[in-house]
């Protein structure tokens, strides 16, 4: 990225900085696994409650608990067996504290009975599938200085119940691959008492191969999808193990296919948020509800998203008193290629709420360099 | 872990590879001749999944070595996954080994060795 194209977008990005209208820099449409885009009813606002804000993405999130605790800087470690686990637990609570900016996520079929579950059984087996895409997910992160440091944990689970993208169900790929792999000329001398020792590793030209497989065969990024996910966090004063409910969010949604290069997705979302577990004297613990449908279409050098929704959400301030509100909105999205590496994205949405009218507006700025190129379709 | 386990004398057997993690793999055996020298690839020894290989029985103690190179594709993260190496009669495990591997992301190979010695009696 030169300077001078830098400047260009930034003069871009300002002339479209707009009241009621978003720019963003974003990346290209890529092939997530899966992405469930919908428009977020249930995200906080920025400034506590008084508003509804809209994120133009949100579906069953890969890692429910990092969703849950907005902390998605965090670098997931994925243990591939039970000693790296056991490892990965171990750094989460040291001296008598739960550790913050740790995120773990994890397959227990993968690191238990899957360890000798065969790829036959996977085909043969409903039952494999599910247990197999079953995720564990446990979040930390910590929010405050000094006396008033809480540690905050969160833990999720997450299903994909349907996955017309899951690669060892593609039969085309998994022939291709196993045909591009070449075997290795075992040792030429018996030394040695290792029942399994390991090959050499993989030369480019077979990795390559390999690649060039996912690339043709791979399945599209709109293909049909069903995932659902929850989680829990809880505060921890100082890193203080103790049981409390800081925020619960549950996420159902169904991605389909329409068409070559476009996607129709269905998704809810509830969430429960109580702040009062860190401040006392902060607002009310509110419930809201949202249900989202989405439009997305995809092509080489532009992309489109378009999302209804409607919502609620309910705040309880004493036994005596609650207030509900009723929210509906709609947004979309468009972006296109202005660089081969770089791609512009202009957002608006629009809201409206118990009845009343009021325009609110997304925007936001955002870079992003040495973007990988969409995959093709 | 020792690469060697006994089985039945004069009786055909049946060798298979299993590898779990629900991966996809392919592999080709090889013997080791017992006069010395690098393996030889057995007739009919290669294949995809757990599929069986045919050798005939062992005269009582004899010893035959095998090693099997192995590649899987992955497409997730690392894991550490099971491998089984089993000796068969008539479909019964006569004989078996175990080991662990780790499988990289893409792709990744490995030999695993199986040396069968028929029993006295």
């Amino acid at each position: 990225m030169t300077a001078s194209r830098l400047a260009l977008l930034v003069a871009l990005a300002g002339a479209f900085a707009a009241p009621g209208l978003g720019v963003v820099v974003a990346d290209p449409p890529r092939v997530p696994a899966p992405t469930v885009p919908a428009v977020d009813i249930t995200a906080p606002t920025p400034a506590g409650d008084a508003g509804i804000w809209i994120r133009a993405i949100d579906h069953v999130p890969d890692n429910p608990a990092i969703d849950l605790l907005g902390a998605e800087d965090l670098k997931v470690s994925k243990p591939g067996s039970v000693k790296d686990l056991d490892v990965e637990l171990r750094s989460l609570y040291k001296d008598g504290k739960v550790v913050p900016e740790i995120a773990i996520e994890l397959s227990p079929w993968a690191l238990t009975v899957g360890r000798s579950s065969s790829y036959r059984d996977y085909l043969a087996s409903r039952a494999t599938r599910l247990l197999r895409r079953f995720t564990i997910s446990l979040a930390t992160t910590s929010q405050g200085d000094g006396d008033a440091q809480t540690t905050l944990g969160a833990v999720g689970v997450r299903l994909r119940l349907i996955d017309d993208a899951d690669w060892r169900l593609n039969g085309k790929l998994v022939d291709c691959a196993l045909d591009a792999l070449t075997l290795p000329a075992p040792p030429a001398n018996h030394d040695g008492d290792d029942v399994l020792t390991a090959g050499p590793a993989p030369d480019a030209d077979a990795t390559k191969a390999v690649e060039r497989c996912i690339t043709t065969h791979a399945k599209p990024w709109n293909s049909t999808q069903l995932a659902v996910g929850a989680a829990l966090s809880s505060a921890l004063p100082h890193g203080k193990l103790r049981w409390d409910l800081h925020d619960l969010a549950a996420w159902a949604a169904f991605a389909h296919t329409a068409g070559k290069a476009s996607g129709v997705t269905v998704g809810v979302k509830y969430l429960y948020s109580d702040a009062r577990t860190i401040d006392t004297t902060t607002q009310s613990a509110r419930h809201t509800f949202a249900t989202t449908a989405s439009f997305e279409t995809r092509r080489d050098k532009f992309g489109l998203l378009g999302t209804i929704g409607v919502g609620g959400r309910w705040t309880r301030a004493d036994m005596a008193t609650s207030t509900t509100q009723a929210v509906g909105l709609v947004g979309g999205e468009v972006q296109f290629q202005v660089f081969p590496d770089t791609w512009l994205a202009v957002r608006f949405s629009a809201e409206l709420a118990n009845g009343g009218s009021d325009l609110i507006s997304l925007a936001n700025l955002k870079w992003n360099y040495d973007i990988t190129p969409t995959r093709s379709r | 872990m020792s690469r060697s386990t006994e089985v039945p004398n004069s009786v055909d057997l049946k060798l298979r590879l299993l590898v779990g993690g629900d991966l996809p793999y392919k592999w080709q055996v090889y013997e080791y001749p017992a006069t010395g020298g690098p393996p030889i690839a057995l007739p009919g020894g290669a294949g995809r999944g757990d599929e069986r290989v045919a050798i005939a029985g062992l005269p009582p103690q004899q010893t035959r070595r095998f090693v099997w190179s192995v590649a899987a594709v992955n497409l997730n993260d690392e894991q550490e996954v099971d491998v089984r190496v089993q000796a068969l009669a008539t479909d019964i495990v006569v004989g078996e080994l175990a080991a662990t591997w780790k499988v990289g992301r893409t792709t990744s190979s490995c030999f695993v060795h199986l040396d069968l010695t028929a029993r006295a009696s």
